[in-house]
């Protein structure tokens, strides 16, 4: 019996990719005829007839505008069961200062990595500290597919494993490294949208042998893997010692500018060396760290950090929305939604930002709800 | 008698008997004589309607349908015993592979044989 693809495995990554999910229509489907359906998948997985079925295409406006291509819920379960498998493997070459789609990272931990690394540079705000953000320009539509399972499979076959299990894993990652969703795939949503979408953005301008789709778990990890190169470069051979990254989100600090300049120039040579990427001319920021550091929803200064202005743009048109006649939505849901972004606010400098919110943009819904002690967060109101 | 083509499934489905008794056992109190004895009673009464279908009653197809739908009892209640943590991922896994879904074809093609000839 094949050490990844079994039942045990297999339900496992079902069970996982379930989470969260359960109550979509497309999670109630196959969980209806859940035995079947699973053993259904194994046998062509084992026979290796399995290939990915047709994803919906989307357009997401916020933040920014994306195409999204969600898979069927079948191939969303082998993204998970490949990544289960590979997961650790990952883990153990990855750098610490990699924040994106990891366990016990995310962008909280990214932001206090970045706070601790100010307070070192500038010794404790007596010196003067210097940022560089990198973007790479359409990160996800050029990344190329063999360059990709070339480094699958070094990871792969690095491992202490036995061979089937090397073949197997491989195999998985063939098959969702190589699938390209623009061949088979449904528009769903408004279809003016997909013509805002910008070309370097958009699966289906990309090159046939580049890109991957965003929206899977898959492409994620990939992102990750491709990019612990550069990471460890950064790390290793630059010596760089104060570089986080989300995604491709980079950010590079320093006390020295004239050194900043050399490691953008030489991370830039890499990336287009080694990654066939290029960086974003126009999103490269080089500057000092009281001018401000935009980074995953928050202003990061030397001293302080303040929420992005975005996120509170975006709470507050929502209160104005829940406050409207027409709405019906339960306290208990709006309660979880305001201090959800309370609990965002709350890393940064923002106590009189959650004061003002409280004071004069809840209105009517401050009949139901209090402000709890430190305006942390919000409370229902006990009726007396 | 069952002829030689059924028999595996009656196989099957004793088996499966025989493992439910075995994890039934390691069932947490509350559930081992109320939930527990629900799964058994429902596999008991897949293997009771199984041999009614083959006593060579006029009913054969009505019994094989009924079967299958006590079937697919047996297994909702396995499903929700899992996710309550009576039975663990590697039990259920087992549970399938060797029982649940050969037994479940069995039964499939027998009613689609069966169907024909009603």
């Amino acid at each position: 019996m094949s050490e990844v693809l079994n039942y045990k495995k297999l339900y496992r990554a079902y069970l996982d990719c379930r989470k969260h999910k359960r109550r979509t229509v497309n999670a109630l489907k196959f969980e209806w005829d859940l035995e079947s359906k699973l053993s259904n998948l194994l046998a062509e997985l084992q026979s290796g007839e399995y290939a990915p079925g047709r994803s919906t295409c989307f357009v997401v406006e916020n933040p920014t505008v994306r195409e999204v291509f969600a898979a069927d819920f079948k191939d969303r379960i082998v993204h998970h069961l490949l990544i289960n498998e590979i997961e650790k493997a990952g883990e153990s070459v990855f750098i610490y200062d990699s924040f994106a789609c990891r366990k016990g990272k995310g962008t909280h931990k990214a932001i206090s990595r970045l706070k601790h690394f100010t307070r070192k540079i500038t010794d404790n705000s007596t010196k003067e500290c210097w940022y560089a953000q990198l973007d790479i320009s359409g990160f996800f539509m050029s990344i190329d597919h063999d360059l990709l399972f070339s480094i699958y499979e070094n990871l792969v076959t690095g491992q202490n494993k036995s061979m089937q299990w090397k073949r197997d894993v491989l195999w998985l990652a063939k098959v969702i490294v190589y699938h390209r969703p623009v061949d088979n795939y449904f528009k769903k949503g408004d279809r003016r949208l997909f013509a805002l979408v910008p070309k370097q953005k958009s699966l289906f301008e990309a090159l046939p042998q580049k890109g991957l789709p965003i929206g899977n778990y898959s492409s994620q990890f990939s992102g990750n893997l491709l990019l612990n190169g550069l990471d460890n470069f950064i790390k290793r051979s630059l010596k760089c010692e104060y570089y986080a990254r989300y995604v491709d989100d980079l950010v590079v600090l320093s006390d020295d500018l004239p050194k900043l300049w050399y490691y953008i120039g030489r991370i830039q040579e890499y990336l287009e060396t080694n990654l066939h990427m290029k960086l974003n001319q126009k999103k490269t920021k080089v500057k000092r760290l009281n001018e401000g550091l935009d980074f995953l929803g928050y202003f990061i200064k030397q001293d302080y950090s303040l929420v992005r202005r975005r996120v509170v743009t975006k709470l507050k048109s929502k209160l104005y929305s829940m406050n409207m006649a027409n709405n019906r939505a339960p306290a208990d849901q709006i309660l979880s939604v305001v201090n959800s972004y309370y609990g965002h606010f709350r890393r940064a400098a923002s106590y009189h930002l959650r004061e003002e919110i409280y004071e004069n943009h809840l209105g009517r819904l401050k009949e139901k709800f209090v402000l709890a002690e430190g305006c942390g967060y919000l409370e229902i109101k006990v009726q007396n | 008698m069952p002829t030689s083509q059924q028999l595996p499934l009656y196989h099957k489905l004793y088996q499966l008997i025989k493992f439910l008794y075995g994890i039934r056992s390691n069932f947490a109190k509350e559930y081992k004589y109320t939930f527990g004895d629900d799964v058994v009673v429902l596999a008991w009464g897949c293997i009771d309607l199984f041999l009614e279908a083959n006593s060579g009653g006029k009913e054969k197809y009505l019994k094989i349908s009924m079967l299958s739908v006590e079937f697919d009892k047996l297994k909702l209640r396995l499903r929700m015993g899992q996710e309550l943590k009576l039975i663990s991922i590697g039990q259920f896994a087992h549970l399938q592979e060797n029982f649940i879904s050969d037994s479940g074809r069995m039964i499939g093609g027998w009613l689609k044989e069966n169907f024909a000839k009603a």
